[in-house]
């Protein structure tokens, strides 16, 4: 039997919205690709600074 | 029990939300007006995730905010680290220091109306090429004068030594100073990377078609280069350059006293013999071709790459020589008097008058008037067709 993301109540297999909390019924998989994208977000900003400065670096 | 809002069956007396829409029920009604609950729910994971795309959202816009404005900062230069990166791989991968900077780029479709334009579009490639290289301002003013001095418009030494630039600008502006009148056909002495390493030290290339070579000639102008090209595995390596020229080439194959720097001579020698060939049809380049050129630089090219002219100043050359000194002298004895270099035969047999002129000049720059006899004959026509 599947749990609500939110609350980690019960859900019924046709339930589209939690019983108890009234969340959205969604899988893991959107959850994750938040969290990974987040990731890769930050690394990037961290990538692009890193790459602002070695430029002057480079080019001095 | 049915749900208030959509009407869905089967709504249990303890559910506090439609499992259909998600509307409260009657007993959810009572559930939310307690803070405690509503807190409760806010701490759930969902309402997390829903936090994350907004903080996500937020670092995606200062992200793209970020590049934008260092684009704007830097410019091109801001991607100077993956070309540096690329050099150090491309060095490793050979094995020696390579150069960055490319002669053979190709570009179509650009609009081109007059000689100036050509000449900033051939000085833009090069421009955009070097901002990695290494800003020596001693190299970077050695390129700047032999830019205008003889109006040349790219000189690219992109990552020599000091002292290596230093010794071409000297082959360069001696070779200047002994034919003053050859300035105008050369667009650009760049160091640059051979298809093989050892595939020459130096080279003239009299026509390499640069802007719009498959567009039709009657719709876009086009631009020719006409380049001096350094190799980077000898330029740039400076351990090969301090090696002797006779380790890579073998003894008497150029005229004697010949060096690495030198052989820029001899290339400059095979643009004398082009500039000599443009002057029969009173040109100083061939840069800029349009509708009403292109044929010519067509038949000029065509000529120079069968050695018309050259053959033709290397039979006066013979001619004089023989009744300056009351011999006879065939094409190969004459050729071998400067360099083995000089008499190579070409595919069908034939003594490479090209290759006697170049040798010629190259015995002059480097003896001047100690050069060979036979150069000497040579020279003098060309002088003399120089207008010198």
């Amino acid at each position: 039997m599947k749990t609500c993301l939110n609350c980690n109540s019960a859900v019924r297999d046709n339930d589209k919205y939690c019983r108890n909390c009234g969340c959205k019924i969604q899988s893991n998989s959107k959850y994750i690709l938040i969290n990974v994208l987040i990731i890769f977000s930050i690394i990037e900003l961290i990538g692009l600074l890193a790459l602002f400065l070695a430029s002057y670096m480079i080019t001095k | 029990m049915k749900c208030l809002s959509c009407g869905a069956e089967d709504i249990e007396k303890d559910d506090n939300f439609c499992y259909n829409c998600g509307h409260w029920t009657t007993k959810g009604y009572s559930f939310l007006k307690d803070e405690k609950n509503i807190n409760t729910i806010k701490k759930g994971a969902i309402f997390k995730q829903n936090t994350r795309i907004g903080f996500l959202l937020v670092l995606l816009s200062i992200g793209i905010i970020s590049f934008i404005s260092m684009l704007a900062i830097r410019g091109n230069n801001l991607f100077a680290p993956f070309t540096y990166l690329k050099k150090q791989f491309t060095n490793y991968v050979y094995g020696y220091n390579t150069s960055i900077i490319k002669t053979d780029n190709k570009y179509s479709n650009v609009e081109i109306s007059d000689y100036n334009e050509a000449i900033e579009f051939i000085k833009k490639d090069f421009q955009e090429q070097s901002y990695i290289c290494n800003k020596d301002a001693d190299v970077s003013l050695i390129e700047t004068n032999l830019q205008n001095n003889y109006s040349i418009p790219n000189v690219s030494f992109c990552d020599i030594t000091k002292i290596e630039a230093e010794k071409i600008k000297n082959v360069v502006t001696k070779m200047y100073d002994l034919f003053p009148n050859i300035k105008d056909g050369l667009t650009n002495i760049t160091i640059t990377n051979a298809n093989t390493k050892e595939e020459y030290i130096a080279r003239f290339q009299p026509m390499y078609q640069f802007v719009n070579i498959n567009e039709n000639i009657k719709d876009y102008n086009k631009i020719n280069k006409t380049q001096i090209l350094l190799n980077s595995y000898y330029f740039l390596n400076e351990e090969k350059l301090n090696r002797p020229l006779t380790d890579i080439i073998k003894d008497n194959w150029y005229v004697k006293d010949a060096t690495f720097e030198s052989t820029i001579a001899h290339e400059m020698g095979h643009y004398i013999s082009f500039v000599l060939l443009l002057k029969e049809y009173n040109l100083n380049n061939i840069t800029f071709v349009t509708k009403d050129n292109y044929k010519i630089f067509d038949n000029i090219i065509e000529e120079y790459e069968n050695n018309v002219l050259s053959n033709k100043l290397l039979d006066d050359s013979i001619n004089n020589y023989n009744k300056k000194y009351n011999i006879y002298t065939s094409k190969e004895e004459f050729a071998k008097t400067i360099s083995d270099y000089a008499a190579i035969k070409d595919k069908k047999g034939n003594i490479n008058a090209e290759e006697v002129i170049a040798e010629a000049i190259h015995d002059y720059f480097l003896h001047g008037n100690n050069m060979q006899k036979s150069s000497h004959e040579i020279v003098s026509i060309i002088k003399d067709k120089l207008g010198m």
